[in-house]
């Protein structure tokens, strides 16, 4: 970031600041109207993930604006290296553990977010990451698929969770959190919806993000 | 606060969330959550809302305060701002969409709930207060009395629209003083300005003077404090009530009732009462009053040769010359046709002679000038003097109606005298004879009652028979004096409200022998009543204490008054009607048709026969323009639910016309002649004292 900011711009810069510390009071809140049923670690656990996934999103943008081959007029984030830098972080967060090699990330580079939508998009990779690692770690065959797919002016990223199953009622999860909630209302916010489904020996997730909100057109995919 | 519904409009879709919630938990139910401004502009288009909560930055074109103010003036929902924007830059822009709170983030719970409660109570505040400014705009824009309210200099603060309207104003060019437009309002809160506080002054029917223009206006002014917040901002309350209109068409009303239409003169009955009344006055000073009596020679055939417009224009000739050849006079009139009649006073009879007799001569001599044709015409002039004799307006009239009479049979110079004890007159007139006779024969009762009957002539109608009460005077002799000789004379020497009186009277104290002598069932008597009985405001109260004291159904009474008298004397007779109406009797327009051509009247004379004049039905079989009346009479009766009567019916084939017509009832020589109802006036005689 330049030294000299305007006044505007470091106005714009706390305003920032101010609108992500209520994100985080909000998601403090809401998991505290959730939290019945969950060991009071666990749910601090889960908390520090989303925490984290609000302060990486910050971290890349600070990095992607220091980067000389940017140019880029307003700071953004490459939803694989989203995705990337989250599955880095969710190893390690449950024992037994979840392995690094069981998540396969084939998100093409070009895809970008703004801050405010990469905010919403970290929470929902961070939400799908988590559940991976708390229900899926003991399991050494279970592996999870991360591909991109541009259709019309739809981006599908299409989770496949291998060998495992989710229950699903009526076409959504059993037993909603406020992960679920998470993921649903930040779809919406992104112009998209999100879709379940469990086929043979697999549960997939199916992201649908309008491509408005992505900062650059996804030409060629 | 369960009954509120809000609307959330934030980017951030966990921080809506959280938000909702939290108004949640708060026990509002119902709130919406969008993300950006045009969804929620979209809904708000079919659903109420008590209050916006607001993000500043939102995704698309418009931001937080453009949605903001387009919510506040389209659909007047307050808004509150939650935002982490505190900057004064976009403060002062918020502050253009005028919300009702600014939260800012990250916020606290207690706030979220304080600020909205503070908020939509002072939206609810906000939105009565519009109501009732909206109402008192309303009623002041309204109401038909100006308003105006000014401050203690006189400077007009506000005014109403009528206000601006009386007085030529319009918002672009309203001069500020308001001695501008009157100086007599200025000088009115001048003088009010030493007063305490809420003192008013009232004028009412005051001739006030605005622009240039007289208006008749109920005026009041106030001394007042004009606004709560400022004490020592006094001013004045002004409220202009015009009466111009009203005073100006109750003054044309009065014009209208007491004077004659064509020339402009004092009618008959108004004409009357000023007789009257310089005749009860006539020896409290020193002045000698007469009365001229005058009509036009031959009048009737200028009308004929020449037309109603030129006689119309001749009389209206007369009216200007009386009035200007008589400057002093205390009453002109134009009694009838071409009768007028003049009040004179001088210090001598003499001069009053000379007065009348130079303008004869005067005017005898002059030619009437129409449509550039040049006619001769006369006047003649009988005159009489007050006397202390004649106490009775109408033997005054008539003694210089008959000294006119003589003028003309003797030719001359078309002037005379008369006076009360002249022999001449006394002689002439048989008819001074009646007043000693019609008195007695009230006296003595030597009336007798008679009656024809009116039969229903439509079979399936289901009508009711009736008869017309006729009187008839017996002589000394036990002879039959047939109407047409006594009644004249009683009209003149107004003893016609007696003898009405005595025939009610004697109907209704015999009432079972004239049921038995008509031979109907459920008979209906019709009685009729004359034009001065009309005028006695004493006749409603007498027949409802005869009809109640003799126990009769009010139903079997018809009055039947003629369309003349009901004309002249509109406003009583309307009264008169309806008053006994609502009792139960019935009432019939007598002689109808006779004389008026325009029957705009029946709307006010809420009458329940028609009956037609006897001119037209007499002829009705030989004359086509008779007959066409008689079928106009009752289709005009039909129109307004009014059954039509048919009189005079002298033969078979005037009753299958009327038949044809399909007329209600006849009454006729054919069906049946009159005769007595009573044997020598029943059992119970009626006495009537006249009084002398």
């Amino acid at each position: 970031m330049d030294d000299k900011k305007t006044p505007g711009s470091t106005a714009e810069l706390m305003h920032r600041v101010k609108n992500n510390f209520q994100l985080v009071l909000s998601l403090i809140n809401l998991q505290n109207d959730f939290a019945i049923g969950i060991e009071p670690e666990d749910a601090n656990r889960r908390l520090m993930t989303r925490v984290h996934s609000i302060a990486l999103v910050q971290e890349l943008l600070y990095l992607n604006l220091r980067s000389e081959s940017s140019g880029e007029e307003a700071p953004s984030v490459g939803i694989r290296e989203l995705v990337e830098h989250l599955s880095d972080y969710c190893v390690g967060i449950y024992d037994p553990q979840l392995r690094r090699q069981q998540i396969l990330c084939n998100i093409s580079a070009v895809q970008r977010l703004g801050s405010h939508e990469a905010i919403a998009a970290a929470l929902i990779f961070n939400e799908i990451l988590l559940n991976c690692a708390l229900f899926n770690s003991p399991n050494p065959d279970f592996q999870i698929n991360v591909e991109s797919r541009m259709e019309d002016d739809t981006l599908s990223i299409v989770w496949t969770h291998r060998n495992t199953q989710c229950p699903l009622v009526n076409g959504v999860p059993d037993n909603q959190g406020l992960g679920s909630l998470l993921i649903e209302n930040y779809c919406a916010q992104l112009g998209g919806a999100v879709h379940h489904e469990n086929t043979a020996g697999e549960y997939i997730i199916t992201l649908k993000l309008a491509l408005l909100r992505l900062v650059t057109p996804a030409e060629g995919e | 606060m369960e009954k509120l519904k809000l609307i959330i409009i934030e980017d951030d879709a966990i921080i809506g969330l959280d938000l909702k919630r939290r108004l949640n938990r708060m026990g509002i139910g119902q709130v919406d959550m969008f993300s950006d401004a045009r969804k929620a502009l979209h809904h708000l288009r079919d659903h109420e809302c008590d209050l916006v909560l607001m993000d500043i930055r939102l995704p698309g074109e418009m931001d937080g305060i453009d949605a903001a103010a387009i919510i506040r003036k389209r659909y007047g929902s307050p808004v509150v701002f939650v935002t982490g924007y505190a900057d004064e830059e976009t403060l002062n822009r918020a502050r253009i969409a005028e919300p009702m709170g600014y939260i800012l983030k990250p916020f606290k719970e207690h706030e979220i709930y304080a600020t909205i409660t503070i908020a939509v109570y002072k939206s609810q505040m906000e939105t009565e207060l519009r109501h009732q400014q909206e109402m008192q705009s309303s009623i002041l824009n309204h109401i038909q009395d100006a308003i105006i309210t000014t401050d203690d200099e006189i400077n007009i603060r506000y005014m109403n629209p009528k206000a601006m309207h009386m007085l030529s104003a319009d918002e672009f060019t309203a001069e500020n003083r308001l001695s501008t437009y009157s100086d007599e309002l200025s000088d009115f809160c001048n003088r009010l300005a030493g007063q305490e506080m809420d003192h008013t002054q009232t004028w009412e029917n005051h001739l006030l003077n605005i622009n240039e223009n007289l208006l008749i206006v109920n005026l009041s002014i106030s001394r007042l404090i004009l606004s709560a917040k400022e004490h020592h901002d006094r001013g004045f309350l002004i409220v202009i009530h015009d009466n111009t209109q009203l005073k100006t068409m109750e003054a044309q009303v009065e014009f209208h009732e007491t004077h004659d239409r064509l020339t402009g003169l004092m009618n008959r009955s108004e004409f009357q009462k000023q007789l009257e009344l310089e005749l009860s006055n006539a020896w409290e000073d020193r002045n000698q009053r007469s009365l001229v009596y005058l009509d036009i020679n031959q009048f009737t055939l200028l009308n004929e040769l020449q037309g109603h417009l030129a006689g119309d224009e001749l009389l209206k000739f007369i009216a200007r010359q009386l009035q200007v050849s008589f400057p002093n006079a205390q009453a002109i009139s134009r009694l009838g046709d071409d009768e007028f009649a003049v009040i004179l006073t001088g210090e001598r009879h003499s001069e009053n002679e000379v007065l009348v007799q130079e303008f004869l001569k005067h005017i005898n001599y002059s030619k009437f000038s129409f449509q550039g044709e040049q006619f001769p015409f006369s006047l003649t002039a009988g005159m009489t003097h007050f006397s202390r004799e004649v106490l009775n307006y109408h033997i005054l009239l008539s003694i210089a109606i008959d000294a006119n009479i003589l003028a003309k049979q003797e030719g001359g110079d078309h002037f005379r005298l008369l006076s009360l004890e002249d022999e001449v007159f006394l002689k002439r007139r048989g008819e001074m004879k009646w007043i000693s006779v019609l008195t007695e024969a009230l006296e003595s009762n030597r009336f007798v009652l008679y009656f024809q009957p009116i039969v229903p002539i439509r079979s399936d109608q289901g009508l009711g028979h009736k008869a017309e009460i006729l009187i008839r005077l017996l002589d000394d002799q036990g002879q039959i004096i047939p109407p047409g000789q006594f009644i004249p004379a009683a009209e003149r020497y107004n003893l016609m409200h007696l003898i009405d009186r005595w025939v009610i009277r004697t109907l209704l104290r015999n009432f079972d022998e004239a049921v038995q002598t008509v031979a109907v069932e459920n008979p209906v008597f019709c009685i009729n009543l004359s034009g001065a009985s009309m005028l006695n405001s004493d006749l409603k109260r007498f027949i409802i204490e005869e009809i109640t004291e003799n126990e009769i159904d009010p139903h079997h009474i018809c009055l039947e008054v003629t369309e003349t008298a009901a004309i002249s004397n509109m406003t009583n007779a309307t009264e008169l009607i309806r008053e006994l109406r609502e009792f139960g009797c019935q009432f019939a327009l007598d002689d109808f048709g006779n004389g008026f051509s325009n029957f705009n009247y029946l709307r006010y004379l809420e009458v329940d026969f028609l009956k037609i004049d006897g001119s037209f039905v007499r002829n009705m079989h030989e004359d086509p323009i008779s007959k066409a009346m008689v079928e106009a009479i009752h289709r005009l009766g039909n129109a307004v639910n009014i059954r039509t009567i048919a009189e005079f019916v002298g033969n078979e084939e005037i009753l299958a016309q009327l038949q044809d017509i399909g007329v209600d009832y006849a009454q006729g020589f054919v069906l049946a002649k009159p005769g007595p109802l009573l044997k020598t006036n029943g059992k119970n005689s009626v006495v009537m004292a006249t009084g002398n």
